[in-house]
């Protein structure tokens, strides 16, 4: 009887092995193709959208001082903030002529303007701080490291996200500070080596802050930004799940 | 009493506690929207 010779891979079988059994690869895709029944097991169990709720939660992840619903309520803030931002969308005009007086008219003449403004400030402020620090909790409860570093990396991107909406919302008043912090702002970015003057160009839509600057930050503040959190958020929290839920303690 | 026309000092502080209890009844809603969700 003829005993079967290892074969040598290929170049083919060793290309495919760097695609797809690497670190990073596996840190995006958990379960490979469910061609065994180990893997259909896992996408099933696994699924946030078979299964909201996850098969097992570990004991202490169910006090609140695990997570201190920091997370939670970033998001909470960030759905406040779109409910009272289109509210305030409703009044105001991004126009240099107009923008500062629809802020004067929201805040004396608009039914509710007044605690619409304040409540999309402080929201603001508040998602913020929050963000931060869920940032520092994942850090100190060692939650970012695998198999969640994938997530920590989205978590990244969503934190710079909320600062630049931060950012762009506060152009938007049109009043001193507004037009001085983004001009100071701006410089910090036009100070950067070689692509610095680009990049404060291509923020500005000119060389200082004007009418181009207030559309452009207008803009990004309203859909281009919201919407890109929207999807880096939904595609965080599947990842909780996906990564095997809440981090253990140390 | 007109809200806008308050002293400056009563308005400021006044607005941060509508605001933070403007928060805290949505936060409230909609944790009763999910644990109502949840029954």
């Amino acid at each position: 009887m003829a005993v079967e010779q290892p074969t040598r891979p290929t170049l083919a079988d060793r290309i495919y092995d760097k695609l797809f059994h690497n670190y990073i690869w596996k840190s995006i895709f958990r379960t490979g193709y469910p061609n065994t029944p180990r893997n259909q097991m896992l996408i099933v169990a696994t699924n946030v959208f078979l299964h909201l709720h996850p098969t097992r939660i570990h004991r202490t992840h169910v006090k609140i001082t695990h997570t201190y619903c920091l997370g939670g309520l970033s998001f909470f803030m960030f759905l406040g903030l779109t409910v009272t931002g289109i509210l305030l969308m409703f009044y105001y005009v991004p126009s240099v002529d107009r923008a500062y007086l629809d802020i004067q008219n929201i805040q004396t003449n608009v039914q509710f303007g007044q605690l619409m403004r304040n409540m999309h400030r402080w929201m603001a402020h508040a998602m913020v701080i929050l963000v931060f620090l869920h940032m520092m909790r994942v850090f100190y409860t060692g939650a970012y490291k695998p198999p969640r570093e994938f997530n920590w990396v989205v978590g990244v991107i969503l934190l710079v996200l909320t600062f630049l909406l931060s950012f762009t919302g506060y152009l938007l008043p049109w009043d001193q500070l507004a037009f001085w912090a983004i001009t100071v702002g701006t410089n910090i970015a036009g100070s950067a080596p070689i692509l610095g003057p680009k990049t404060r160009f291509w923020l500005l839509g000119g060389f200082e802050v004007g009418q181009e600057s207030l559309i452009r930050f207008y803009t990004l503040h309203v859909i281009g930004l919201p919407l890109l959190a929207a999807i880096f958020m939904a595609v965080h929290f599947w990842r909780i799940r996906r990564d095997g839920g809440l981090a253990r303690p140390l | 009493m007109e809200f806008s026309n308050l002293p400056h000092d009563y308005a400021e502080p006044l607005e941060l506690v509508f605001v933070f209890l403007t928060m805290l009844a949505s936060l409230a809603i909609m944790v009763a929207f999910g644990r109502w969700w949840q029954r």
